[in-house]
């Protein structure tokens, strides 16, 4: 999965209509790659579906 | 030990039972404690608003009541603290937000009118992490409670004020609000018992919570307690605190190993978690381990379901009153305006999962156990949110805000700092009498709960500064 950049974390705040500066996307990158990182990976989880037992 | 020590640490249960006899009024109950506000709360900055005269008139009208045998039972002119997040009707609910700054609510939310209905006396509104999401700063509109066994440090979050209230005898009990683990973690923390309540058992509206895994829950000094009012913010329907007098049975407890050990605690939680694996074994109670596949996947989609409810909430006053967020709550709750419909539906599907999971597992045991946090510290916690959505400092307890099962932490040792340390006991849903009963068994066993800071030592060392 592409690493979001800076540049394409704006576009998505302008199509949101977000009022964010600079400032603000620059520490919402880590924590927004981060978010969408989870997100990827628990699409992966909810198709693995492993089964519990108790031992 | 003073009188006015001796009141400020009357457990809730102790309490009521002097109240009802006489020997203590709610008067002099009230006025006790707002004296001991007054002060060690300029150490502590756990209390936002004190009620004062009205928790006074308040006390007045239950010692009217009460002294013409009009007495509505245990909890009638108790005082509790409310963490500021909960409306209550006529007293100002800041969220410790300027967004919300001088707003006073019209209506109490419903687990604060239930606690009223059963006597109870709002005493103080207490602090928090801005919006309960967000991390804490001396920049806030109040700055974060210390904790009062090293106030060196922060309390964790986000019910800090309410645990450390509780802690420090400024109020018996609390409410508090626990969406990834913010009852549990704060109470923990500060040597205290907090109980997140099976998802829609009580209600959490009126919490400014995210709906889908926000809980109110008590935070107090005993399981007792926290039975008595989880009695009340249920409307009495079951007999939490009456069923204490039972024995748990034989009950088998299960430790889910390889989620624990992939936390990678600190040494000193790991030892008295096993200590209190030890406890319950010398009880009588059968402790085998359990594997549940997905437990820290479901603590990172509690985040995702979090940030994105949160964001939901927040989307008009996030453009209309930008500058009146604390720049962390800012942009806490703006990162879920990046996740998708179709994420927020994966992270509810990745919790249908887990609960399936974990449901299965409480039917081959009664219970599972854990420790509450990896960390000892509020700081120690906010390093484990480097990456903020993984579960971190709440790996333990988020997952279970996302399955909607009941969870309990209660304190089960001390760190060679002196800080507390929490075990977390999980029940089937709706099962909260049969974990308060083992919860109350562990307790009765064990010392720590009877254990109180040295406040007014660490008080006079803050003014000397």
């Amino acid at each position: 999965m592409k690493l979001l950049s800076k540049a394409r974390l704006r576009e998505m705040a302008t199509a949101r209509e977000l009022d964010v500066d600079e400032g603000d996307l620059t520490r919402l990158l880590p924590m927004v790659r981060d978010l969408l990182e989870v997100a990827r990976r628990l699409r992966t989880t909810l198709r693995e579906r492993p089964a519990t037992q108790p031992e | 030990m003073s009188r006015s020590d001796e009141v400020s640490f009357l457990t809730l249960t102790e309490a009521g039972r002097r109240i009802q006899g006489g020997s203590l009024t709610p008067t002099e109950y009230v006025e006790t404690l707002i004296d001991r506000i007054r002060r060690l709360d300029p150490m502590l900055r756990c209390v936002i608003t004190a009620a004062g005269e009205a928790a006074l008139a308040a006390a007045r009208d239950a010692e009217s009541e009460i002294s013409r045998g009009d007495w509505r039972g245990p909890l009638h002119g108790i005082p509790i603290g409310v963490k500021d997040c909960i409306a209550t009707a006529g007293l100002r609910t800041t969220a410790n937000s300027r967004v919300f700054g001088d707003w006073v609510p019209e209506e109490d939310a419903p687990s604060v009118a239930a606690m009223r209905q059963a006597g109870a006396i709002v005493l103080a509104k207490l602090n928090l992490n801005e919006f309960a999401w967000s991390i804490p700063g001396e920049d806030d509109l109040y700055a974060p409670p210390r904790n009062p066994w090293s106030p060196g440090h922060y309390a964790m979050g986000s019910s800090s004020g309410s645990a450390v209230a509780v802690a420090s005898g400024l109020c018996p009990a609390a409410l508090g609000s626990d969406a990834g683990g913010s009852v549990r973690q704060p109470a923990a923390n500060c040597g205290v018992v907090g109980l997140k309540p099976t998802h829609g058992l009580v209600s959490s509206w009126g919490a400014s919570g995210p709906p889908t895994i926000c809980e109110v829950g008590p935070i107090a000094r005993s399981v007792d307690d926290a039975a008595l009012m989880l009695g009340e913010l249920t409307g009495g329907r079951e007999s939490y605190f009456e069923s204490l007098d039972q024995s748990p049975g034989h009950v088998r407890i299960g430790v889910p190993r390889r989620h624990i050990d992939l936390a990678q605690c600190d040494p000193q939680i790991s030892a008295a978690f096993a200590d209190a694996l030890h406890v319950l074994r010398q009880l009588g109670f059968e402790v085998v381990e359990v594997e549940i596949e997905g437990l820290a996947d479901a603590a990172a989609a509690d985040f995702v379901v979090l940030n994105t409810e949160a964001f939901a909430a927040h989307e008009v006053t996030l453009r209309t009153k930008k500058n009146e967020y604390g720049q962390s709550a800012r942009l806490y709750h703006l990162q879920g305006a990046f996740l998708s419909a179709a994420d927020y539906i994966v992270a509810l599907r990745v919790g249908d999962a887990v609960r399936d999971r974990v449901n299965e597992a409480l039917s081959a045991v009664d219970v599972l156990a854990s420790p509450v946090v990896p960390v000892l510290t509020a700081e120690a916690a906010r390093a484990a949110k480097a990456q903020p959505h993984t579960g971190g400092g709440a790996v333990f307890t988020a997952p279970f805000n996302l399955t909607g099962h009941p969870a309990l932490a209660l304190p089960c040792g001390m760190s060679a700092e002196g800080i507390p340390i929490g075990l977390q006991l999980v029940g089937r849903a709706r099962g909260e009498v049969d974990l308060l009963r083992l919860a109350h068994a562990y307790e009765q066993a064990t010392p720590w709960h009877a254990m109180h800071p040295s406040l007014d030592v660490a008080a006079r060392l803050s003014v000397e500064r």
